[in-house]
Formats: C-alpha cells, structure tokens, sequence
C-alpha cells in the first residue's frame, strides 16, 4: 500500500437549514485514501455516506453549508473555482452510482456516454474516443464492445448496465473512483461478478477507491480499510480485518450481530438487533450519538467522545472501547410475556402444478399459418414469459417454507397466485383440501381470513391517508366477531404484540419509520387471526439493524401463534434464519427443495450452490473463499427447453441440458434436485459454506 | 388542528366573497341590470357610475354582479355534473381494465376529439337553449377529461400493497373504489376539477356569445365581453370589468383547489404534535 494520501479528508462538515434547525448530516469527518488502496464507508441509511461520496465530488447543491478540507493530490479542492472542480470530475475523481437504471441516459448510445468524458476532458476526437471507449468496454468484461456502442441502454441487463458505468468512469483513467452502492441494486450472482471485477481492476490500474455501501459482506469482499459512519460522525475506522474481527465501536459490534448467519446448523439462532430509533439529526447528543440504543451506555458517554485510538490506525469513537474488547452485543431473549395461542390444528396450503403465463407487449412475436376447422389459418403468436412454470410444493401447518431467487424468478407472482390475489393459467391451490380457485362468497371469506400477507415496502403498503388503527381495526371489523366497543382496545392489544407503542394509534404512516410501518403490516395481517401468513421480502427494504428485529418479530409471533409462513426472500441467508424447509426457484421452476439444513450442505443444484457462493459474508477469513462464478450477468437469464439455468450454469454437462427438461432427483427424503448431474457427482461438490467456527 | 395552508385561506375568502356578492346582488348592485338609459351611454367610470355604463347606458357595476351569478352556476354547476359523472366512470375504467376500460376509454376519446364549444352546441342545438340546459351542456364536455384525470391516478394505485393488502382482506370493490382509491385519488382530481370550473365559466361565456346560454338582456360575463368587442377602442371599461372579475375568479378558485390539494395531502401538512 502506498504510503502518499491521495485523497485526504479533514474535519469535513456539512449542515442544511430546515425549519426544525441546523441538520448536520456531517460531522468532522476525516479520513484518507491512499493509491490502489479501497476504503470502504459503511453506514445505515441516514448515516451521510452518500453526502460523503457528494461532497467528494463537489456535487452537493447551494443549499449545503459545507466546512473543513477535501485535499486531492496535494490540491485543495474546496478552494476550487466551480469550473476547475468541473475539470477534476469525471477525469481525476469519477463516480459510480448505486442505480444503474437511471445513472444512464436513456435516449443516447452507449458508446457516445461511454466516449463523451474523453471528448469532454482529454479533447479527443470523435473516432479516437470511440477507440477508447471499445477498449474500455472490452476492460471491463462486455463482450461484443463494438456492437454495444451503438446499443441503447435498455437492451443490456442491470449488471451489464453497471459495468458500462464502470466502464465510463475509468475511461479517463482517473486516480480516485468513488462508488456510491455500485451493486445494491444488482442480484448477488451478478454482484459477485462486478465485485470481481472492480477488485481486478483496482489491482491492474493501482487507483483508489471510495466505496460506500451498507453491506458489511460486500466491504469484507473488497476493502483494505472500513471506515463506519453514524449519525454523520465516524465511530469507528480501521484496517478491515480488524474491524470486523474485532469490533470495538458498540455500534459496529451491533451491525455485525444483526446479520443472519448463513450457516447449515445454527441458523436458527435468535439475531440481535439493535434497538431505538435512528437520532434526529437536527437535535444530535454532545455525546455520544449512539448512546440511546447502545446497551453498555454510562453517564460518561454524554460527554463529547473523540476517536480512541486502539493501535495501528484502528480508532473508535467510544471512551469504552478498550474495555469492551471481549464483550459480544447482547442477544435479547424471546418475549414471553404475552399467551400462546393454541396450535392450529388445520391450515395446510399447497401447490400443484402453478402456472402464470404473461404475454409480452404488443410488438414481436411472429404471425405463423395454423389450421382451424381444418382450413388454413392465421395465428399471431404473441411473445409470452412463463412467470411461475409448474410449480408444487406444501406448507403443512406450522412450517415455515423459504422461497428463494432473484429478481424474474418469479416468486412475488407466486405469492399472489397462492393467496388468490391473481388467477393462475394452469394448475391449482389446494387450501385445506379444497381447490382455491373454487371458492365463492362464504367460503372465499373464510380463505381471506386464514391466509393472510405482508408485503416487501413499508411505504407503499399502508394507506397513507389511514391512521395505524384504522388500518388494523379495519381488518379486524371485516374477520372477526369482536364487538364494535372492545374494537379499539384490540387493536391496541394487536399493537402490543408487534411491538408497537399504543401512542402511534391515531398517527400517520407518514410519521413512522420503516421498520415501524412494516411492524403495522405484520398487525394488520395478524388481525384477522390468520393461520398461514405470505411474507413477499418482509425485510428486503429495512435497514440491516432494523431487518433483525422485524426477523426476530416474526419467527417470535410464528411461536406464539402456532403461525406457517411462506417467506419468501432474495437473500438467502434471511430465508434460512427463518425457514424450516427452502425451495429454490429459478425463472419461474423451483430446481431445488428441502430441509434448510439440506439445502444449505452438498449436494447443491448448481444454481443454489452458485447463489451460496455468492453471498457476501462479514468474515475476513472467508473474503476470498471459492467461488464458482455463474455465466452472463442476467439474473435469471431463461431458457425455453430443457433446463432453464443451462445458459447460466457452470457445470452444464452439454446438449443434454439445453434439449432435455432435467428429471427430479431425491436426494434425501424430502429433498429434491431438478438436474441432470448425476447425485453422486452432486454430492461431491464441496460445501461452499464455511465449517463450522466456534464464536466467542 | 393541521394547518392550513396559505393558498386556502386567500383562495377560499376570494370565492367566498364572489358567491356572497353574487348572492345578493340585488340588494348591492346600485341599479338594475337590464336599466337602460340612452342619455346615459358609454360613460366613463365616474362616482355616480363606478365602473362607467355600456352601450344601452345600463350600469357596468350591476351587470357584473348580476353576471357573477350566471357564471358561477354555470362553473361549479358544471364541474359538480362533470365530477359526478366523471369520477365514478374513471375509478370503475381503472379498478377493472380490460373491456370496460377499453370501451370508456374510446368513448371518451370520441368525445375529446370534438372542440369543447362544437359539443357544448350539439348540446345545446336540439331544443330551445336555457340555462340548466347549457349547465348540462358544459358539464358533459368535460366529463372525458375528468374520467382520464381519475383512471390514471386509479391506475397507479391499484398496484400499490395497500390496494393488495384489501383484496387478500376480501374487500368488495366498492369498498375499495371508496374508502381505499378515492381518498388517494382526490388531489390530482380537485386540482382538475378548479381548473374546469374556470374553463367552464369560459366555455359558457362563449356558448353565452354565440346565442345559446344565457340569453340577452340577462347579463353574463363572456356576454357582456363579446357585447364590448365593437367598443372595445372608444369604451374599454365595458369589457374590462367581467374580464377583470373573471381573472379574479380563476385566481381564487385555482388558489382554493391547490390550497385543497396540499391540506387534503397528510404527507405535505407539518408533523402534527405528539
């Protein structure tokens, strides 16, 4: 690692004026970054990395009052006239930012916005910029360069997309690339892949890297050093190994134990969250601004804490940290002051066969003579996606099932075929031995009742213009037969169990944080006594604390009310915290169910042992474990015939897997494969999950 | 108690005082519209004239209080026709899409694709014009608008969770349509729907002008304006009156509907207390 900074942070901060007060979303930070060596700032949302990541580049507005020193290269940059901060942007400081769907323009070529900072900063001309942008695009792993510079950005997929950005931002072969979440909106498959692919890049071109993120996975998986943001102050910064091995700062102690383990025996593990509410930034602690939700907080952590320094550059931001060296973050037991309720004694739900076919926009397809009536005919055959493709499994009652896959995999219309809310093309729901599909009036109510859901965006599933009580209550008044006067305390009991303060009755979903709005969904499913509750990516859009106390919630309420879930998830190692058995589901077919235990060991299909592989972990020993790296960087890149993952997968045997549908192999009872490898070359593929580690 | 916003208060007291002036134009109004005077024509304004007299000498002052109330049951008696058959049509296109949707949709395209004043006179041209029937008329021509408005915003919502979460409740539709939709649905729709009264006022100026809404020597604001035109060099005060009042009018209404949509929107009030 070099030793000169490159980029040198000092007492940076940046304050808005709002009409509750002065809003600091930065605080004194400080910190460096040397050549070839990647930082990573870690924060939960609200934390200001991304104002870091703005205030680098210069592109915070008017409104931001702005002090302290960014120094590149020896230059002051604040003292920059705009224009000469023009200059430095997009040619020595180039950015990456978090979606890739909207970071390109999507009325140009690629090749143009991929050549456009040549021509801008370097005053290449049109054809020498192209070339440029040819071997650019070759640089970062695009094949076909050359047709892509005329390809318009919505023909690639979103990984494609994000290399064409990281692509334009090294064009200019710029000395500091900052990325702000570069692959939080990209599938983990596909994030491996870019991940692979900026740490190649960083080692060939020796550049810095500011990369901000809130996956501490993904900073064991690239960074050097880790820098953790709190309420705009850094409270903990560091080599990584350090870091995550030996949190000292509570607050990263606390992300670190909020993650789920991704591991075949302890899964079930109780996560440990972190509790309290992010602070209002507009009226922050001279303290300690974590000392609210930290549980080791004394009266001495009132007073302003400066950054402790723990040797070799590790510094904490906590005048305990020295003394908290060995001690873990408390793991909170199970709640059991409220009663059970009896288990239900029915409540199955299965799937047989489940189709849902789509048809594709109006333009394309193929018009093709037919004969009807025994006369020729003409058929315009539309393009058609199969959504779900003849799916089957049950939930028995009390078992929580996991369905798991990437985005087009077609699980969320799953979830909506299995409680009714769309109408399948094929196939049928089975719901207590009666056909869903049938049931009318009565009967349709009884189902409504049973079979409940909670949806994946705390914003868009609650009525913004309903108090939390009107919410629940109107749930309750439709299901049960709670009288109109005891209706309210009810809905306060409800409240109660999803451990909401019986205060928020008369508020807004406007007023409450995302982990609170979501708390209302789970109160609004459990108010009509359901037994079976859908969860379509309960915690995909909570923050990494607040995920763990919602999943926490959750697997609490599935035992005190006898509940079964099908939980369905993105994020493998979520599905396997909660569930008892998984189904892996790939472009619309499940190709791999059984036992969580089951499917976290050997034998793996391919595609659960490329999901598995990965998956970020926080744990610098693994950072460089095998990984098999899929093909293409389409999620859930589809086939026609035979197997749907052959495009995808790394240990396609041949012709066999593109033209003959793969046959279910059992594997263990219960435990099913769809593939063609023979088990026994299956069961030989090593486990791609650490061993077993003893934990402090 | 929210508070309300600034644009209602001034919005809200502007329409406010134009009804009440229109109200009791009788008692305010100095003398009777239709009072007409030849020694008296084309005077400037003066005290004993406020805003001067027109080509017949009636008082300008009277005519357009007494206008004020054509042009206003003419505005909201129109828009309250367009709302009502408009909205329900527009949830209905947008809750159930296909074939319903598809023919709403190409009925209102038919009737988009005639000049608002052409279908105001088909209208109007069958039977003997009268005010009501010149109501109906103008609200009728902005029914397709006001359908379109509501069946997009439907459009949105219907994919929200929320709508979601109420159908795996088992919601009857009507329930959702009312209690669910529509309150998400008002902003958008109660800003539209101030602009159409403002419209509505014009469009029944001009069907006034051509001979088909209100009828001479009743005094209208468009008809007054069209009655000015030849005038318009050697007595502008004439025109400059109904106009003046009728820029007022859109003024406060669009104010009241913008003023609406801002309360009526929880997530744009200030944080409540506790």
């Amino acid at each position: 690692m070099s030793q000169s900074a490159l980029l040198s942070v000092s007492n940076l901060t940046v304050a808005y004026e709002t009409r509750k007060g002065r809003l600091k979303a930065l605080d004194g930070v400080s910190f460096s970054v040397s050549t070839g060596e990647t930082l990573a700032l870690v924060g939960e949302s609200g934390s200001g990395k991304s104002t870091i990541a703005l205030a680098t580049m210069g592109l915070l507005g008017p409104e931001a009052a702005i002090s302290g020193s960014i120094s590149f290269e020896g230059r002051d940059l604040a003292g920059l006239s705009a224009e000469d901060r023009r200059k430095v942007r997009g040619r020595d400081i180039s950015v990456v930012f978090q979606d890739p769907f909207t970071s390109l323009n999507p009325s140009l070529p690629i090749g143009l916005q991929v050549a456009e900072p040549l021509i801008q900063h370097l005053g290449l001309s049109r054809n020498e910029a192209m070339k440029r942008a040819i071997a650019a695009l070759t640089e970062v792993g695009l094949p076909h360069p050359e047709r892509l510079l005329t390809a318009y950005p919505h023909q690639l997929s979103g990984g494609m997309q994000q290399r064409v950005l990281i692509a334009t931002a090294l064009v200019c072969d710029p000395t500091l690339v900052v990325l702000d979440e570069p692959t939080t909106a990209l599938d983990v498959t596909v994030e491996a892949r870019i991940l692979d692919l900026l740490d190649e890049i960083r080692r060939s071109r020796q550049i810095g890297m500011l990369f901000i993120t809130h996956n501490l996975g993904v900073v064991n998986r690239i960074a050097d050093r880790v820098c953790v943001i709190y309420a705009g102050r850094i409270v903990e910064i560091g080599a990584k190994n350090d870091v995550l091995n030996a949190p000292s700062h509570p607050y990263t102690k606390g992300l670190l134990a909020s993650l789920p383990r991704l591991s075949a025996r302890d899964h079930q593990q109780r996560l440990a969250p972190i509790g309290g509410r992010f602070p209002d930034l507009t009226a922050l602690p001279q303290g300690c601004a974590f000392a609210p939700r930290c549980p080791f907080a004394e009266a001495k952590c009132n007073e302003p804490q400066p950054l402790h320094p723990l040797g070799d550059g590790h510094a904490a931001r906590c005048w305990k940290a020295e003394a908290l060296r060995q001690t873990p973050w408390p793991v909170p037991e199970a709640p059991k002051t409220i009663a059970a309720r009896a288990p239900a004694m029915q409540g199955e739900l299965a799937v047989r066969d489940l189709s849902k076919i789509y048809a594709l926009g109006g333009s394309g397809g193929a018009i093709r003579w037919t004969r009807r009536f025994g006369l020729p005919w003409l058929k315009i055959e539309r393009p058609i996606l199969r959504a779900v493709d003849g799916v089957s499994f049950a939930i028995p009652a009390g078992e929580v099932l996991g369905l798991v896959g990437e985005s087009g995999s077609g699980k969320s219309t799953l979830a909506r075929l299995a409680i009714r809310l769309i109408e399948p093309n094929g196939g049928d729901v089975v719901f207590n031995d009666k056909s869903v599909n049938k049931l009318r009036g009565k009967a349709l109510k009884s189902f409504r009742q049973a079979v409940q859901i909670i949806f994946q965006n705390p914003d868009s599933s609650l009525n913004p213009r309903r108090t939390v009580g009107e919410a629940i209550a109107r749930a309750v008044t439709l299901h049960t037969s709670v009288p109109g006067k005891d209706r309210h305390n009810h809905v306060e009991n409800l409240m109660d169990r999803v451990g909401l303060p019986r205060s928020y009755y008369d508020r807004y979903p406007h007023q409450l944080s995302g982990g609170e709005k979501q708390r209302i969904g789970i109160a609004r499913a459990l108010a009509t006594d359901p037994v079976l509750v859908v969860c379509d990516e309960p915690v995909s859009a909570l923050d990494v604390s607040v995920q763990a106390t919602v999943l926490n919630l959750l697997s609490d309420l599935r035992d005190q009310l006898s509940l079964s879930y099908l939980f369905i998830s993105h994020d493998l190692s979520v599905v396997a915290h909660i569930a008892d058995r998984i189904a892996v589901m790939y472009a619309g077919k499940i190709v791999e169910v059984g036992s969580t235990t089951a499917v976290l060991e050997p034998p793996y299909h391919p595609y659960t042992e490329a999901l598995l592989a990965a998956i970020p972990l926080p744990d610098p020993a693994l950072a460089n474990r095998h990984r098999t790296v899929l093909k293409s960087d389409v999620a859930n890149a589809r086939a026609d015939t035979g197997c749907p993952f052959h495009p995808r997968c790394s240990r396609k045997l041949g012709t066999i897997c593109e033209t003959v549908t793969p046959p279910v192999v059992e594997a263990a009872p219960g435990h099913n494969i769809v593939c063609h490898i023979p088990l026994k070359d299956l069961e030989r593929v090593p486990s791609v999950l650490p061993p077993e580690r003893v934990t402090s | 108690m929210p508070r309300l916003p600034m644009k209602l208060w001034i919005g809200g007291t502007i329409v406010v005082l134009l009804i009440a002036l229109a109200a009791f134009a009788p008692l305010i109004a100095p003398y009777p519209f239709d009072g007409m005077s030849l020694l008296n024509r084309f005077k400037p304004p003066s005290a004993q004239f406020w805003f001067g007299t027109d080509e017949y000498g009636r008082d300008v002052l009277s005519r357009t209080l007494y206008g004020a109330r054509l042009s206003l049951i003419i505005g909201f008696g129109a828009t309250l026709i367009s709302l009502v058959i408009g909205v329900p049509l527009g949830l209905i296109a947008g809750f159930k899409r296909g074939r319903i949707d598809e023919w709403l949709m190409r009925g209102t395209d038919v009737l988009m694709s005639f000049p608002p004043i052409m279908l105001g006179l088909l209208v109007l041209a069958a039977t003997t014009p009268s005010l009501p029937k010149a109501v109906i008329a103008v609200g009728i021509v902005y029914v397709p608008v006001l359908v379109r408005i509501t069946r997009s915003v439907t459009l949105d919502l219907v994919n929200e969770e929320f709508i979601q979460a109420a159908h795996a409740r088992g919601e009857r539709m009507s329930y959702i349509l009312a209690a669910e939709i529509l309150p998400n649905a008002w902003p958008p729709i109660v800003v539209e729907a101030s602009l159409r009264i403002t419209f509505a006022i014009l469009l029944g100026a001009a069907l006034s002008f051509v001979g088909m809404g209100a009828q001479p020597p009743s005094s209208d604001w468009g008809l007054m304006i069209a009655e000015a035109r030849p005038f318009i060099d050697r007595a502008p005060w004439i025109a400059l009156a109904p106009g003046f009042a009728m820029c007022i009018t859109v003024i406060g209404i669009n104010l009241l509907g913008d003023g609406l949509r801002e309360a009526l929107d929880p997530r744009l009030q200030l944080s409540r207390a506790g």
